[in-house]
C-alpha cells in the first residue's frame, strides 16, 4: 500500500499571492487585444473617411417602409448611412485560422493528457489504500 | 484568543441551508439568460442579418438543449455546489476541473460586470427621458453590484426570491409586448415583408451571427450551482433548467418576430436597447415604460444570478484547495459562502470600470463556450465509466451519444464564429486558461488532496 | 437638478453603508469562529447522497 499524499498547507501570503496573480493574468488577457484593435480601428477611419457621396433614401436601397421606420427610429439618410454602409469583414486569413485551431486542439489534448495522470493517482489513493 | 471562539463541537459540520424548490432553479437560469432577450441578441442581426439570428437562434436553441439534457443528467447524479466544477473533478480530472472552475468564475463575474453597465445606463437614458443630461453612472453600477452581493450574502432564498419575482415580470413583459404588435396581422404594426432582407453577408454571417446567437441563452447551465441549497436536487435541477430552456426558447423566438418586423437590420444590427426601440416605435408611453422597467429588472436578475453562480464557482475549487482555501468558508448564520461573494465584489466593478465591454462579454461567450466543449468528453467519459445501471441516476437523457455529438460539432462552428469576429482576443483568452493551467500544475496542485476531492459514493470508475 | 444630485450622494452612501456591512461582519465572524469550523462544509448534499450502489429502475 503506498502511502498517501499529505499536501503542504499554504500562509496566508501565499493565498494572496496565488489570488493576486490570477487576476493579473485576467486583467493582461483582456489589455492584450487592444494592441491589435487599435490599428484595426485605425484603418477603419481611413476608409470611412473615403465615402463622402451625400446619401439618400434611394441611393442606400431602402423601402418606403423601411425610411418610415428609419424616419420614426430618428434617422436621416446621412446618419442611417453610416450604419448601412458599415459592413464586417470576414475575409478569413489561413495562417490565422491554423494557429487558432492549433490552439485550441492543442488546449484541451493538454488538459485531457495531464487531467487524466492526476485522476489516475485520485482514484488509485482513494481505492486502493 | 482562540479558546474563545466557537468551534466544532464533536462532528458537527457547517453546511449550506437547503431551502430552493424548482422555482427558484428556474428563476436562477433564466433571470441569467433574460437580459440577452433585452439587449445583445441583436447583434446577431448586424453580424448577418435578419435571417441569420433566426438561424442562430434556433441553431444555439439546439447547442443549449444537448446542454441542457447532459448537464441534466450528470448533475442529478454529482449534485454539488460547483456544479460543472465538482463533475470535472470526479470524471476528466483535476486539472480539467480547476479550468471549468475558472471558466465558470469569469463567465458569471464578467457577465455581471456586463449587467451592472446595463443598469448604470438605464438609469442615464432615464435620467435624460426626464430632463437631466450627464448623470453619473458609475455609483449606479457600484450599487447594483453591492446591493445584489449584500443579498447574496445575507442568504439564498431572499436573493432567490427576489430573482424569480423580476424574472417573471420581464418575461411577462415580452408577452405583453407580443400582444401589443398585433402578431396576427401582419402589415398593421410588424412589416416583417417590407423590413425582412436576404441574408447580406451570405451563410458566412449566418456562422459569424452564432457566437452572439449565444446571448438568448447563455448562464442556463448555472442552475447546477444551486444543488447544495435546493431540496431534492436529483429532480428540482432537470426540472428548472428544461423549465428554464422551453422558457428561453419562447422568448428568444418572440424577441426576434417582435423586433424583427418594427427595424430595418442594419439599426436592429447595433441598437443598444432593442425591445425598449421597439416599445418606442409602437408610440406607446405605457409600454416604454413598462419595457424600461423591465429591461433593468431583467439586467439586476442576471447580475443577481451572476453572483450567485461566481461565488458557488469560486467557493468550490477553494475548498479542495484549488484555489486558495481561505475562499472555501460558509456564514455560520446565513449559510452562504460569504468570502467568494464579498471577494467578487471589487472585481466585477472592476471589470465594469475597465471599459472594456467588448472584450469582456467575449471572454464571458468564450469561456461559456469552453465550458460546453468540455460537457461532450465531460458525458461520453462518465458513461463509459459508470455504465448505466452501474449508479443511482436521478435523470437519463436519450439518445446518447448524439446530443453530445451534435453538442461538440455546433461549438467547433461557434469557435469559427468567434474567430472570424473577435481572433485576436480568442488567442489572448486561450493563453489565459492555458498560463492559468501550466501554474496549477506546477504550484498549486501540491496543496490538494488527492483522495478527497473523489466526494461521491460512487464504485471505482470502469478503465481505471 | 438638485434631486439627481441627492439621488447620486445616496447611491454612493448606500453602496458604502453595504459594503462596510459586509466587510465588518466577515471579520467579526472571523473572530467569533474557529476558522476550522468555517471551513468544515462537505461537498455533496448528505441526505441527498444515495449511499452505495443503487440500480435504476428498468435497467437490466
Amino acid at each position: 500500500m503506498k502511502k498517501n499524499y499529505t499536501p503542504p498547507s499554504q500562509g496566508i501570503f501565499g493565498q494572496i499571492f496565488d489570488t493576486v496573480l490570477v487576476l493579473v493574468l485576467v486583467y493582461a488577457s483582456l489589455m492584450v487585444p487592444l494592441l491589435f484593435k487599435a490599428e484595426a480601428k485605425a484603418e477603419a477611419a481611413a476608409a470611412a473617411a473615403v465615402e463622402t457621396v451625400k446619401a439618400t433614401w434611394e441611393s442606400l436601397g431602402q423601402n418606403a417602409i423601411q425610411q418610415a421606420q428609419w424616419i420614426k427610429l430618428g434617422y436621416d439618410p446621412e446618419k442611417a448611412a453610416t450604419l448601412i454602409n458599415s459592413r464586417f469583414d470576414y475575409t478569413i486569413d489561413p495562417l490565422m485560422l491554423i494557429i487558432t485551431i492549433v490552439v485550441v486542439i492543442g488546449y484541451f489534448l493538454f488538459m485531457l493528457k495531464v487531467s487524466d495522470k492526476q485522476y489516475r493517482e485520485v482514484i488509485a489513493e482513494k481505492f486502493d489504500n | 484568543m482562540a479558546s474563545e471562539k466557537i468551534t466544532s463541537s464533536g462532528n458537527k459540520r457547517i453546511a449550506m441551508l437547503k431551502v430552493l424548490n424548482p422555482f427558484h432553479i428556474w428563476a436562477l437560469g433564466v433571470g441569467i439568460v433574460l437580459v440577452g432577450e433585452f439587449m445583445g441578441w441583436n447583434f446577431t442581426v448586424g453580424k448577418g442579418g435578419a435571417y441569420a439570428s433566426l438561424i442562430a437562434c434556433w441553431v444555439i436553441g439546439l447547442l443549449y438543449t444537448c446542454v441542457a439534457m447532459i448537464d441534466s443528467e450528470v448533475t442529478s447524479t454529482v449534485a454539488a455546489a460547483g456544479g460543472q466544477y465538482t463533475q470535472a473533478k470526479h470524471i476528466i480530472g483535476p486539472l480539467m476541473a480547476f479550468n471549468v472552475g475558472l471558466y465558470l468564475v469569469m463567465a458569471y463575474t464578467m457577465l455581471c460586470a456586463a449587467d451592472a453597465l446595463v443598469v448604470g445606463d438605464l438609469m442615464k437614458s432615464g435620467a435624460e427621458v426626464m430632463g437631466y443630461a450627464n448623470l453619473d453612472t458609475k455609483p449606479f453600477v457600484v450599487l447594483t453590484v453591492a446591493f445584489l452581493a449584500w443579498l447574496n450574502y445575507r442568504g439564498v432564498f431572499a436573493t432567490l426570491t427576489l430573482n424569480l419575482v423580476i424574472t417573471f415580470l420581464a418575461f411577462m413583459s415580452l408577452i405583453v409586448l407580443f400582444f401589443a404588435v398585433d402578431p396576427l396581422h401582419q402589415g398593421v404594426v410588424l412589416q416583417h415583408q417590407a423590413l425582412l432582407t436576404d441574408l447580406p453577408y451570405g451563410w458566412i454571417g449566418v456562422i459569424a451571427a452564432l457566437q452572439f446567437g449565444m446571448w438568448y441563452y447563455l448562464g442556463i447551465e448555472g442552475t447546477c450551482q444551486a444543488a447544495e441549497e435546493v431540496r431534492s436536487a436529483g429532480r428540482s435541477i432537470p426540472l428548472g433548467t428544461m423549465g428554464g430552456m422551453m422558457t428561453l426558447l419562447v422568448a428568444a423566438t418572440i424577441t426576434w418576430f417582435v423586433a424583427t418586423g418594427l427595424m430595418p437590420w442594419q439599426y436592429l444590427g447595433q441598437a443598444v436597447t432593442p425591445m425598449y426601440d421597439a416599445a418606442t416605435l409602437l408610440g406607446s408611453s405605457q409600454l416604454q415604460l413598462m419595457l424600461f422597467v423591465a429591461t433593468a429588472f431583467a439586467a439586476i436578475a442576471s447580475a443577481n444570478g451572476c453572483i450567485n453562480d461566481a461565488s458557488r464557482a469560486w467557493f468550490s475549487p477553494a475548498r479542495d484547495r484549488y484555489m486558495p482555501v481561505f475562499f472555501g468558508a460558509i456564514h455560520p448564520k446565513y449559510r452562504t459562502p460569504y468570502r467568494s461573494v464579498l471577494f467578487l465584489v471589487p472585481i466585477a466593478i472592476s471589470f465594469a470600470f475597465t471599459g472594456l465591454l467588448d472584450q469582456v462579454i467575449t471572454f464571458s461567450i468564450l469561456s461559456g463556450l469552453l465550458g460546453y466543449t468540455f460537457m461532450t468528453f465531460n458525458m461520453i467519459k462518465f458513461r463509459k465509466m459508470w455504465p448505466l445501471g452501474s449508479i443511482h441516476r436521478g435523470y437519463i437523457h436519450p439518445f446518447h451519444p448524439i446530443p453530445a455529438i451534435t453538442l461538440l460539432t455546433l461549438c467547433c462552428a461557434t469557435y469559427f464564429a468567434t474567430f472570424l469576429g473577435y481572433g485576436a482576443s480568442l488567442l489572448s483568452i486561450m493563453a489565459f486558461y492555458i498560463l492559468a493551467s501550466i501554474w496549477f500544475v506546477l504550484r498549486r496542485y501540491k496543496y490538494v488532496k488527492r483522495a478527497d476531492q473523489f466526494t461521491m459514493p460512487w464504485p471505482r470508475p470502469k478503465g481505471y | 437638478m438638485e434631486f439627481w444630485n441627492i439621488l447620486v450622494y445616496v447611491a454612493w452612501s448606500l453602496s458604502a453603508v453595504m459594503l462596510v456591512w459586509m466587510v465588518v461582519d466577515a471579520f467579526m465572524i472571523s473572530s467569533q469562529y474557529d476558522e476550522e469550523y468555517l471551513m468544515s462544509s462537505r461537498e455533496g448534499s448528505e441526505d441527498e447522497v444515495v449511499h452505495g450502489i443503487h440500480l435504476e429502475e428498468g435497467s437490466p
